[in-house]
C-alpha cells in the first residue's frame, strides 16, 4: 500500500521515497549530486521521525539497484553515512555486487553494522526486515506471557480461597492448595517482572524487597499465612501453610532482581546459580507432586509447595535467568534456536504431558485392578469364615436336636453322638464339649441318683458322684457329661459360682440362643480361646420353641486351631496382612503378619458375626495387590521412559542449539574476518588505485578476449581517449598500432594478442595512434594476467619513447662527432709522423728520428685511448652491437701479432702460440673478437718484463671447460688463454680488475702506460657475446686469462 | 710493369689530403685531390680513376651521396671509404653501398692504405 508518494513527479529528481506500513522505501537512482543527496537525507530523516512518532519501529528498505558506482559521489557517501546513523530499527540495502564494498564501508564507518544489512536480492531483504520486527514483538510477548501467567496463578489462588473453589487454589484436587500469602507474593512478583522489563529500577527493587520481607516473615514462627484467610487456612490443615521452601525461593528471587542490575562477573555468576536453584527446586517439587514420588520432595519437608506455586516459581526463575543472559550477551539466547530446535522443545513439552497422563492412566488402572483383586480376596476370606462358622453352628445345634428328641439323654447317648459327629476331629479348634445340666436345688438328689445309676458307659455307673463346689443358689449348673472323658473328675462340679458362667447360662436361656464367652485363657492348652454355651431344651415338639431349658452344651474353642481351619481353604497368601479381634476386646485374637511389598497399602475392615459376638477382621494388602510384577512396574516404567526420552530430547535440543550457536558464532567470526579483510582489501585497493593512477607509464589491462577492463590516467594523457571510451572496448578496435614503416599491425600480431595466446611476456616497440590521429613511438611490455594458472588477460605497460629516442640520437650523434673531431687531428699527426719515420721524405738524423718516433707512439696511445673511450661510451649507451659473421680467430691472431710484432721483438718477449689450423670459425663480430684478443695480448706483453714469456692458446673447449666456466654445456665453445710470466695482480685487487679505469697498484708504479679500460671492455664484450672470462694471477709469477666464446653468438 | 693507377683523394681536411697525396705520389701513384663530393663528381666526369679514397663527412656533398652516384656509373672505380666515424652502422652501410673497404683514418697506417691501393 503506497501511503506517501514523494518526489516522483519531479522529473529532475530521480530519488523516490514512500511508505508501506512501517517500511520506508527509498529508491536512489542516477548521479547523486550534492543537492540531491542532501535532499534525500532530509526526506529520510522526516520519514523516520514520522514512523517513530506513530509509535512504530521504522524499517527501511533502500533500493540501490538503479545506482552505478560512479553515481555514488562524495556527497552521496557523506549523506549515506549520516543516514545510516538515524534511529531506525533495521535497514536493508539492496543493490548490485559492485556497490557492496562502498556500502559495507559506509555501514561500518557509520557504526550501524548491527542494524544494517546489504542484500543482492530484494525478497531476502524484505524477509529480513520483517523478521527484525517480529523478533521484537516475540521478545515482548515472551515477557508479558511470563508475567501474566505468574500474576494469574496468584490471582487464581486468592480467588480460590475467597470462593472456596479448590480447582483454583489447588489445580489438581488431590494436591495441596496454594497459600494465600504466597498467592499475593506471586502478584507482587508479576509486578516486579513488568517493572524490570521497563527498566524501572526503583519499582523493581521495592517489589523485590517486599518479596524478601514476606519470605523472611514466612520463615519466622509468625502466622503470616493466616493474615488473609486465617480460619480457612487453619482448617485446611498443615498442607495449606506457607511452605518454607516457597519462602526461601521468594527470598532468592528478590535477590535475583537486585542482582539483575549488576554486570559484574561475580554478580552474573551468582545470578545464574540462584536462578538454577529456583528452577531446579520448583521443578523438583512439581514433579514430586505430580508423580506422587515422595522421595523427590521428601529430601526435605521444606521442599513441599503447592503445584501452582512451584509452576509459577519455575517459570519466574527461568525467565529471570534467561533475561539476564540475554541482556548480558546482548542477544536472545533462544535467538540461536532453529525451527528444528523449537520443534524439539515443543515435542519435549508434549512428551512431558503425555508421560504424566500415561503415568496417571497406568496408576489408575493398576489401582483399579489391585482393588478389584483385593475385594475378591476379602470376599473369599469372608465367605470361608462364614461358611465354617455356619458348619460349626450346625454341628453344635445337633446337640439341641439330640436333647429335643428324647426325654433323657444318658452318658452313652451323649458320648455316642459326640463320637458320631467326631467334633474335635472334623471341627478343628474344638477342644472340648461338655453338658451342663440345669438342676433346681430340690431336684439335686434325683439328679445324683439318676446319674450314679447311669451305666451306659461305665459298667458300674458312677456310685461316687457327688455335687462338688455346690452353690448356695436355688438353681445349679452342674457339669454332667465331659465328651471323650466319661470318668472325668470334673463330673458333678457345680459351675454356678464360676466367674462369668452364670451370666452366660442365663443369657443363653433367656435368648434361647448360643452365647460366646469372649476371649479366655485356656489353662489346658495355655492358649487363648473361648466358650460357646448352647442352651438345650428338653423333649418337645419342633413347633414348641419355648420349651424349658434343661441344660447347656458347652463347647471350648481354641482360636489358633479354629482360624487355621477356617482359613484353610481361603488363601492367606503372603501378600496380605490379617488380624482378627473379638468385638468384646481390641486385642487381636488371630493375626497373619506377612511383610508387604510396598509401604503403600490398601486396607479393609469387615465384621463377621461369631455366635453372639462379632469378629472384626482387618485385612491389609500392598497397593499393587494382585498385580503381577511387570504390570505393577508399568507406571514407573512409563514415568522413567518418558523422562528419559525428555532428557534425551533436552540433550538433543541443547546440543542442536549449541551446535547452531557455535555455527552462528563461527559464521559471525568469519563474517567479521571477511569484513575486516574486505576493509583491508578496500584500503589496499585504494592504495593500488593510487599507485595505478600514479604510474607515469600507460597501463592497460584486458581480459582474455582482449576487452579493456582497466586503464590508468597515464593512458588517458598518452592516447587522448577518456577512460569511458577505452574501458569495455576491444583493444584493437580503439587502439591502433603501426610499425616503424607506418604499416598497421594486425590484431593477431599485436603484443596483447600474443601475450594472451602464449602466456609469455612480449616486448615490442611500435607506434600508437592517438585519438587526434597523430602517431608516437611506444615501447610496450605485455605481461600475462595469470589467475589460477590460467591466462585471464594481459597487462600492457607502455611509454612514449619519442624523447628517449631523441636523447639517444643526440648522444650517439655526440659520440660520432666527438670521435670524428678528435680523430681528425690524430690522423694528421699519425700519418705525417709515419711519413717522416718511413723515410719517404728523406732520412733523418738518429736523434730526430727518435723524437719523431716518440711523437708517433704518443699519438698511437692517444688514438688507442680515444678508441677505448668510444667503446666504453658505446657499451654504456648500449650501442655496442654484435654484427656477427664467420670469423677466423687464426687470422685475427695473425693480424694482431703482426701489429704487436715490433713491440714483442723490442721487448724480447718469448711468445708461444698454439692455435691449431683446424679451429672452427666463430660466428661473431670480428671487431669485438679483436677487442678481446687485442686487449689480452697487449696487456700480457705490456705487463711482462723484458724477456718474459707470453703463451697464446686457442682451442675447442671441452665439456669440462664449460662446466668449469659454468656455461651451458650443450653449446660448442672456443677456449682462449693468454698466460704470461709478468708482474701479476695483487691478491687484494683481483676482484676489481674488471672495473672501469682500474689499474693495479703494482703496475701503476712501473712506467707502463695504460688506460684502465681494456679489461673492462673485454669483460663487457665477452659477456655480450655470451661467453665467460676468468683468470689466475700471482704477484711476480704471472697472470693467466681464460676466455670462453660460443662458436655461434647471437647477433644484435 | 703494371699500369700506373690514378687515385682520387676526396677529403675536405687539407692536411690529411696532402699527406695522402704526398705518400701516394712518393710511390709513383698519380693522385688528384677533391675537396668535397661535388669536386669528386666533377673529377670523375673529367677523367678515369682506378681508386677513390673517399672521406664520408664532407661539405656540399658527402661520401654517401658520392657512393650513391658512383653506384650508377658504368665504369666503377674501387672505393675505399676513409672516415673517423667508427659507428658500426655507417660502416655496414658504406660497404653495402659499394665501397670495397672502410678504414678509420686514425687507426690505419698510410702503409696499409698504400698496400690496399696497390692490390686493388
Amino acid at each position: 500500500m503506497m501511503v506517501v508518494l514523494n518526489n516522483k513527479s519531479n522529473s529532475s529528481d530521480t530519488n523516490a521515497f514512500w511508505r508501506e506500513g512501517d517500511v520506508i522505501h527509498v529508491r536512489l537512482t542516477g548521479r547523486q549530486t550534492a543537492h540531491l543527496a542532501q535532499r534525500a537525507l532530509v526526506d529520510f530523516k522526516r520519514f523516520i521521525n514520522d514512523v517513530k512518532n506513530e509509535g512504530h519501529e521504522p524499517l527501511v528498505y533502500v533500493d540501490l539497484t538503479g545506482l552505478k558506482l560512479e553515481d555514488v559521489t562524495v556527497d552521496a557517501r557523506l549523506a549515506m553515512k549520516e543516514a545510516f546513523k538515524q534511529p531506525y530499527t533495521a535497514l536493508a540495502a539492496v543493490g548490485k555486487i559492485r556497490l557492496f564494498e562502498v556500502a559495507m564501508y559506509l555501514i561500518n564507518a557509520s557504526g550501524a553494522n548491527k542494524r544494517v544489512r546489504y542484500f543482492m536480492n530484494g525478497r531476502a531483504a524484505v524477509r529480513w526486515l520483517h523478521a527484525r520486527q517480529t523478533s521484537t514483538v516475540e521478545k515482548l510477548a515472551g515477557i508479558v506471557l511470563v508475567a501474566a501467567i505468574i500474576g494469574l496463578v496468584g490471582l487464581a489462588g486468592l480467588l480460590g480461597w475467597a470462593t472456596n473453589n479448590e480447582y483454583l487454589s489447588r489445580f489438581v484436587l488431590e494436591l495441596r492448595p496454594i497459600n494465600p500469602m504466597a498467592a499475593v507474593s506471586l502478584i507482587i512478583l508479576c509486578f516486579a517482572i513488568i517493572a524490570q522489563w521497563y527498566r524501572q529500577r526503583r519499582l523493581t527493587n521495592i517489589a523485590a524487597g517486599v518479596l524478601i520481607v514476606i519470605g523472611i516473615l514466612a520463615l519466622l514462627p509468625t502466622n503470616i499465612d493466616y493474615w488473609l484467610f486465617g480460619q480457612q487456612v487453619l482448617n485446611a490443615g498443615v498442607h495449606a501453610q506457607f511452605a518454607s521452601s516457597a519462602a526461601r525461593l521468594f527470598i532468592i528471587i528478590g535477590i535475583l532482581f537486585w542482582l539483575q542490575w549488576s554486570n559484574r562477573k561475580i554478580a552474573r555468576l551468582a545470578h545464574m546459580i540462584l536462578a538454577v536453584i529456583v528452577v531446579g527446586a520448583a521443578l523438583l517439587n512439581m514433579y514430586g507432586l505430580l508423580y506422587a514420588q515422595s522421595f523427590m520432595y521428601s529430601l526435605s519437608p521444606a521442599l513441599v509447595m503447592s503445584l501452582p506455586l512451584s509452576l509459577a516459581l519455575a517459570l519466574c526463575g527461568a525467565a529471570l535467568g534467561l533475561d539476564k543472559a540475554r541482556r548480558h550477551k546482548q542477544q536472545n539466547i533462544f535467538g540461536h534456536t532453529s525451527r528444528l530446535g523449537w520443534m524439539i522443545a515443543l515435542i519435549l513439552i508434549i512428551v512431558q504431558i503425555a508421560t504424566y497422563s500415561g503415568w496417571m492412566q497406568a496408576v489408575n488402572r493398576t489401582q483399579m485392578t489391585s482393588s478389584t483383586a483385593f475385594q475378591g480376596r476379602i470376599a473369599e476370606i469372608t465367605d470361608a469364615a462364614q461358611t465354617r462358622i455356619r458348619a460349626y453352628t450346625d454341628a453344635l445345634n445337633g446337640f439341641r436336636g439330640l436333647y429335643a428328641a428324647s426325654d433323657y439323654v444318658d452318658q452313652g447317648e451323649f458320648e455316642a453322638y459326640y463320637n458320631e459327629t467326631q467334633l474335635t476331629k472334623n471341627y478343628p479348634g474344638v477342644l472340648a464339649v461338655s453338658f451342663i445340666a440345669k438342676v433346681d436345688s430340690k431336684d439335686l438328689p434325683a439328679f445324683l441318683a439318676t446319674h450314679r445309676a447311669d451305666k451306659s458307659i461305665v459298667p458300674d455307673g458312677h456310685p461316687s458322684l457327688v455335687i462338688q463346689q455346690q452353690s448356695k443358689s436355688q438353681t445349679h449348673y452342674i457339669a454332667t457329661y465331659i465328651a471323650g472323658n466319661p470318668t472325668s473328675t470334673s463330673m458333678g462340679v457345680d459351675l454356678t459360682d464360676s466367674p462369668g458362667r452364670l451370666a452366660a447360662y442365663q443369657k443363653a436361656e433367656s435368648t434361647s440362643d448360643s452365647v460366646s464367652s469372649g476371649t479366655v485363657h485356656l489353662a489346658s492348652s495355655n492358649k487363648d480361646g473361648f466358650f460357646v454355651t448352647i442352651p438345650v431344651q428338653g423333649k418337645h415338639p419342633a413347633a414348641q420353641a419355648n420349651a424349658p431349658v434343661i441344660g447347656f452344651v458347652n463347647v471350648v474353642f481354641q482360636y489358633d486351631d479354629l482360624f487355621a481351619n477356617i482359613f484353610k481353604s481361603a488363601s492367606l497368601t503372603n501378600d496380605i496382612k490379617l488380624s482378627i479381634a473379638d468385638s468384646s476386646s481390641s486385642k487381636p485374637i488371630f493375626s497373619v503378619n506377612h511383610t508387604l511389598s510396598t509401604n503403600q497399602i490398601q486396607a479393609r475392615d469387615i465384621q463377621i458375626p461369631a455366635v453372639d459376638h462379632t469378629w472384626d477382621i482387618s485385612i491389609k494388602a500392598a497397593s499393587d495387590f494382585g498385580i503381577d510384577k511387570n504390570a505393577s512396574r508399568l507406571p514407573l516404567t512409563i514415568l522413567f521412559a518418558g523422562q528419559a526420552f525428555s532428557v534425551l530430547l533436552l540433550i538433543i535440543f541443547l546440543v542442536q542449539n549449541g551446535a547452531r550457536r557455535r555455527a552462528l558464532e563461527l559464521a559471525n567470526d568469519i563474517t567479521a574476518d571477511l569484513q575486516q579483510e574486505r576493509n583491508e582489501a578496500i584500503a589496499t585497493q585504494k592504495k593500488d588505485d593510487t599507485i595505478f593512477s600514479g604510474i607515469a607509464e600507460g597501463l592497460i589491462i584486458t581480459n582474455k578476449n582482449g576487452v579493456i577492463t582497466r586503464v590508468n590516467e597515464a593512458v588517458v594523457s598518452l592516447l587522448g581517449f577518456t577512460m569511458a571510451e577505452l574501458v569495455g572496448k576491444k583493444f584493437n578496435e580503439i587502439l591502433l598500432a603501426y610499425d616503424q614503416k607506418g604499416v598497421k599491425i594486425e590484431p593477431a600480431n599485436r603484443p596483447i594478442t600474443r601475450t594472451i595466446k602464449t602466456g609469455r611476456v612480449v616486448e615490442q616497440r611500435l607506434r600508437y595512434k592517438r585519438k587526434d590521429g597523430t602517431l608516437f613511438d611506444a615501447q610496450l611490455t605485455n605481461s600475462p594476467l595469470i589467475i589460477g594458472g590460467k591466462v585471464e588477460g594481459a597487462i600492457e605497460v607502455f611509454r612514449d619513447i619519442t624523447k628517449e629516442q631523441e636523447l639517444d640520437r643526440a648522444k650517439s650523434d655526440f659520440v660520432s662527432l666527438a670521435s670524428h673531431q678528435l680523430r681528425t687531428p690524430l690522423s694528421a699527426i699519425n700519418w705525417y709522423s709515419e711519413m717522416l719515420l718511413s723515410g719517404d721524405m728523406g732520412k733523418m738524423p738518429k736523434a730526430q728520428y727518435d723524437q719523431v718516433r716518440e711523437i708517433f707512439e704518443g699519438n698511437q696511445r692517444m688514438i688507442e685511448l680515444v678508441d677505448s673511450l668510444l667503446n666504453v661510451s658505446r657499451i654504456e649507451v648500449g650501442k655496442l652491437r654484435n654484427q656477427a659473421q664467420n670469423t677466423s680467430l687464426n687470422e685475427l691472431a695473425d693480424s694482431l701479432l703482426r701489429e704487436l710484432d715490433g713491440t714483442i721483438k723490442a721487448r724480447k718477449i718469448n711468445l708461444n702460440r698454439k692455435t691449431p689450423s683446424d679451429l672452427p670459425e666463430v660466428f661473431a663480430d670480428p671487431k669485438l673478437l679483436r677487442m678481446i684478443l687485442q686487449n689480452l695480448l697487449s696487456n700480457a706483453i705490456k705487463y711482462t718484463a723484458d724477456k718474459g714469456t707470453v703463451n697464446l692458446v686457442i682451442r675447442r673447449a671441452t665439456a669440462n671447460d664449460a662446466l668449469h666456466a659454468k656455461l651451458p654445456h650443450n653449446k660448442p665453445y672456443l677456449f682462449i688463454s693468454v698466460v704470461d710470466t709478468g708482474y701479476g695482480i695483487p691478491k687484494t685487487q683481483q676482484s676489481k680488475i674488471f672495473g672501469k679505469l682500474y689499474r693495479a697498484d703494482n703496475v701503476q708504479k712501473l712506467d707502463v702506460e695504460g688506460t684502465g679500460l681494456g679489461l673492462y671492455i673485454v669483460k663487457e664484450v665477452v659477456d655480450m657475446l655470451g661467453g665467460r672470462i676468468w683468470f689466475d694471477s700471482a704477484e711476480n709469477v704471472g697472470s693467466s686469462f681464460y676466455v670462453m666464446i660460443p662458436v655461434k653468438t647471437q647477433p644484435s | 710493369m703494371a699500369k700506373q693507377k690514378r687515385v682520387l683523394v676526396v677529403e675536405d681536411e687539407r692536411p690529411l689530403a696532402n699527406v695522402l697525396k704526398l705518400k701516394l705520389e712518393h710511390d709513383g701513384i698519380e693522385t688528384v685531390i677533391a675537396q668535397n663530393g661535388k669536386q669528386c663528381m666533377d673529377a670523375l666526369a673529367s677523367g678515369h680513376f682506378d681508386v677513390i679514397l673517399l672521406d664520408m663527412l664532407m661539405p656540399v656533398m658527402n661520401g654517401f651521396q658520392v657512393l650513391d652516384e658512383i653506384s650508377k656509373m658504368a665504369d666503377k672505380p674501387v672505393v675505399f671509404a676513409l672516415s673517423n666515424l667508427s659507428v658500426t652502422d655507417d660502416q655496414s652501410k658504406v660497404l653495402a653501398m659499394g665501397a670495397k673497404k672502410y678504414f678509420i683514418k686514425s687507426d690505419t697506417p698510410l702503409a696499409v692504405i698504400l698496400d690496399e691501393i696497390k692490390n686493388a
